[in-house]
C-alpha cells in the first residue's frame, strides 16, 4: 500500500502554498512514496528511551543587551518588493469571499 | 598550471605579481572557459578590477598584507549576500533580488582585501548533489564536461578546479562543500556547526547549514577558513570559542613520519554496500600511505550510519519548508503575473493573496525544491510529526553518540567522501533517492555538527578525482588541516589539474 497518494499531495500542496500542475501531483506522489518507503527503515530502531537532539552543540541561551542601532533604511528594504506604492508593499486582497 | 593561493600570495608580497595581474588572469580564464563550464552565476568584472587596483595602490604605499587572500580573486556561492549584487540561490523566485547588506563572511573578506569576482552556480537553494537542480542550467565538471561537478556548491568547486580562483566559498548542509570538492579534485571543509557566521547566508536547513571554504590545496583552504571563521554576535548559533590560526600550524614535515602520533579510525560502514570498488581501493591506498607516514589505523564502527540518510531527509526538508515559506511574492524576488495564460482557472475571480502566493511559488520554485517542501510539510503535519520528525531528532542523538563513542579511541576518522566517482548528467535524475545516496557518507558528520574535510586522494581509471574525507571531533579543524597537509605533502594529487 502506498504511504503517500495523490490526494495527500494535493492537500500538502495547499498547506505548502504551492500551485501544482496535475502531472506534478502524480509525479510527487510516486517520488514521495519511494522516499517514505525508504525512510520507514527508521522504525527498525528502538528510540523510546532516546532524547531528541535539539541542538548539535551545547550552546547556552544567547542574550544581548537591548541597544538601539541603525538598521537598514526602510525605503531601501522595501525596494526589493515586486510591487510597491508609496514605499508600501502592494498585495492582493487577503480575505476571500465565502461561497 | 594554475598557481595555489599560497604561491600567488608570496608572489604578491615579493612584488612579482600585482593584484591587477592576478585578477586579470582569473578573468581571462573565466572568459575562455565559462562558456563550456557554467560555474558562475555572475561575474563582477569592473568592480573586481577596481578592487584590485585599490589593493595595488595600498601595496605601493608600503602596506604589508595581513591576509594571504589580499588582492587575490575569490568566488562566493550564489547564496551568500554581497551588498548590491543580485543573489539568487540559482532560483527563479529570487530573480531581481539584490542583497541589501553584506554577509558577515563577506565583510571579513573585504577586510582581508580579497577580490570578489563573482557568484557561483549551485543547486537551487542548495538542494542537490549535481547542480542539475540549478534553474539556470548545470555546471560541468572541469575533469569531464559530460559529468556533474557535484553539488550543491558545484560552481564553487568547479571554479577552483578550473583556475578561476584559488579559493572559493560554498555552504554545506549534508555534504554540499565536501562532495563537489571530491568530484572536482579540490580541498573543501565543512567546519564545526557555528564556526563560520551564517549571517547573510540564505537559509536552507538552519540546524545543519554551515559555510565552508574550498581551495586548491590544504593550505589554501585553511587560509580561507582562517579569514572568515570566528564569533559573530549577529548569528545566534555562532560559537564564542577562541580560534587560532590554522595555516600557522602547517609546516614542512620535519620527519618522514609526520603522522606518528595520529590515531586514525576507519569506519567499516564507510566501505560497505553501495561504495564503488575503485573509490574503496583508492581510499584504502591513501590509508596505507598515511600508515607509512606514521599514523596508526584501526577499524571502528559507527553503527547508525545506515540511518543517516533517512534521518537527514526528514530533518532538512522540515526546516526547509519553514525557511522557504518567506518566498511568497510579497517582500522580495519575483511575483507571478496575474492569471495564468493556460486557462486553468475555471472561475475567473479577483486575484487573492493566496492565489498569488501559490502561483508565485508553483512557478518560481524548481522541482527539487518543491519536492522537499512537500516532504517537510508532510513530516511536520499533525498526526505525522512524532512518527517522522520526532523520530528523526532521536535518531540524530544516536548518530551523534556514535561519533562521541569512537572519538574516545581515535583522533580522526578517515573514509571516502562519496560512494562513487563523478556521475554523468541525467544518470540520477529519475529516482530522487539515487541522487540523495550521493551524500550517504557526508550526512552523518553534518547531523552531528562535526568538522569534516575533503582532500584529493587519487584518480579513477577514467581520470576522475576521488576524495578522502577526514572527520574530527567538534572544533578540531586545525588538526584536520594538519593531518591532511602532511598527507598532501607526501602525495601529488593536489598538483593534478584538468586539461582545459
Amino acid at each position: 500500500m502506498p504511504l503517500v497518494n495523490q490526494e495527500e499531495i494535493r492537500h500538502l500542496a495547499v498547506l505548502s502554498r504551492l500551485r501544482l500542475l496535475p502531472e506534478e501531483v502524480g509525479r510527487y506522489a510516486t517520488q514521495l512514496d519511494i522516499i517514505f518507503q525508504h525512510v520507514d527503515q527508521l522504525r527498525q530502531v528502538d528510540v523510546s528511551a532516546v532524547p531528541p537532539l535539539a541542538r548539535v552543540l551545547s550552546v547556552a541561551n544567547v542574550v544581548r543587551t537591548d541597544e538601539p542601532a541603525s538598521p537598514l533604511p526602510p525605503e531601501e528594504l522595501v525596494s526589493f518588493a515586486p510591487q510597491l506604492e508609496h514605499h508600501q508593499f502592494v498585495i492582493p486582497k487577503i480575505l476571500e469571499a465565502e461561497s | 598550471m594554475v598557481a595555489s593561493l599560497k604561491a600567488q600570495a608570496e608572489a604578491l608580497r615579493a612584488k612579482r605579481l600585482s593584484s591587477r595581474e592576478a585578477v586579470q588572469v582569473a578573468l581571462d580564464r573565466i572568459h575562455r572557459l565559462e562558456p563550456q563550464l557554467h560555474a558562475l552565476m555572475a561575474v563582477h568584472e569592473e568592480e573586481a578590477l577596481r578592487q584590485a587596483e585599490d589593493c595595488d595602490a595600498r601595496l605601493a604605499q608600503g602596506e604589508i598584507p595581513a591576509s594571504p587572500l589580499f588582492g587575490l580573486p575569490v568566488v562566493l556561492k550564489d547564496n551568500i549576500c554581497v551588498k548590491g549584487w543580485e543573489v539568487r540561490c540559482s532560483s527563479k523566485i529570487l530573480e531581481g533580488f539584490r542583497a541589501p547588506y553584506d554577509a558577515t563572511m563577506t565583510v571579513r573578506l573585504r577586510q582581508a582585501g580579497a577580490v570578489m569576482v563573482g557568484l557561483a552556480n549551485m543547486d537551487e537553494f542548495a538542494m542537490g548533489s549535481s547542480t542539475e537542480h540549478s534553474a539556470y542550467g548545470p555546471t560541468k565538471n572541469p575533469w569531464d564536461v559530460e559529468r556533474v561537478p557535484g553539488g550543491s556548491s558545484g560552481g564553487s568547486a568547479a571554479a577552483v578546479a578550473a583556475g578561476f580562483c584559488a579559493v572559493s566559498f560554498g555552504s554545506d548542509t549534508g555534504g554540499s562543500v565536501r562532495q563537489p570538492a571530491a568530484f572536482c579534485g579540490v580541498v573543501g571543509l565543512k567546519p564545526t556547526y557555528g564556526r563560520i557566521s551564517r549571517y547573510g547566508l540564505i537559509a536552507f536547513a538552519s540546524s545543519l547549514d554551515q559555510i565552508g571554504p574550498l581551495g586548491r590545496t590544504v593550505w589554501d583552504c585553511a587560509a580561507a577558513y582562517d579569514t572568515v571563521a570566528g564569533y559573530d554576535p549577529a548569528d545566534s548559533t555562532s560559537l564564542n570559542v577562541p580560534l587560532a590560526s590554522c595555516v600557522a600550524e602547517l609546516r614542512e614535515p620535519s620527519s618522514s613520519r609526520p603522522l606518528a602520533d595520529v590515531r586514525i579510525g576507519v569506519p567499516k560502514e564507510y566501505f560497505g554496500e553501495g561504495i564503488e570498488g575503485e573509490v574503496r581501493e583508492t581510499v584504502q591506498a591513501a590509508l596505507r600511505r598515511m600508515e607509512e607516514l606514521g599514523a596508526s589505523c584501526r577499524e571502528v564502527s559507527l553503527p547508525h550510519t545506515q540511518y543517516g540518510l533517512s534521518t537527514y531527509y526528514l530533518i532538512a526538508p522540515a526546516e526547509a519548508s519553514s525557511n522557504l515559506a518567506r518566498y511568497d511574492g510579497v517582500l522580495f524576488g519575483r511575483r507571478a503575473a496575474h492569471l495564468p495564460a493556460q486557462g486553468e482557472w475555471e472561475q475567473v475571480r479577483d486575484w487573492s493573496y493566496g492565489e498569488m502566493a501559490d502561483l508565485t511559488r508553483g512557478e518560481g520554485l524548481g522541482p527539487e525544491v518543491k519536492r522537499r517542501i512537500l516532504i517537510g510539510t508532510y513530516v511536520l503535519s499533525a498526526g505525522y510529526y512524532e512518527a517522522y520528525y520526532g523520530r528523526a531528532l532521536k535518531m540524530r542523538t544516536l548518530i551523534r553518540q556514535d561519533f562521541d563513542e569512537v572519538f574516545r579511541q581515535v583522533d580522526v576518522l578517515v573514509g571516502p567522501v562519496t560512494p562513487t566517482a563523478p556521475f554523468r548528467f541525467g544518470e540520477k535524475a529519475q529516482n530522487p533517492l539515487h541522487m540523495y545516496m550521493s551524500d550517504l557518507l557526508t550526512i552523518p558528520a553534518s547531523l552531528a555538527g562535526l568538522p569534516a574535510l575533503a582532500v584529493p586522494c587519487g584518480m579513477t581509471s577514467l581520470n576522475l578525482p576521488v576524495g578522502l574525507q577526514l572527520i574530527g571531533p567538534a572544533l578540531s579543524e586545525a588538526t584536520l588541516f594538519k593531518i591532511a597537509h602532511a598527507y598532501e605533502q607526501a602525495t601529488d594529487w593536489h598538483t593534478r589539474q584538468p586539461a582545459l
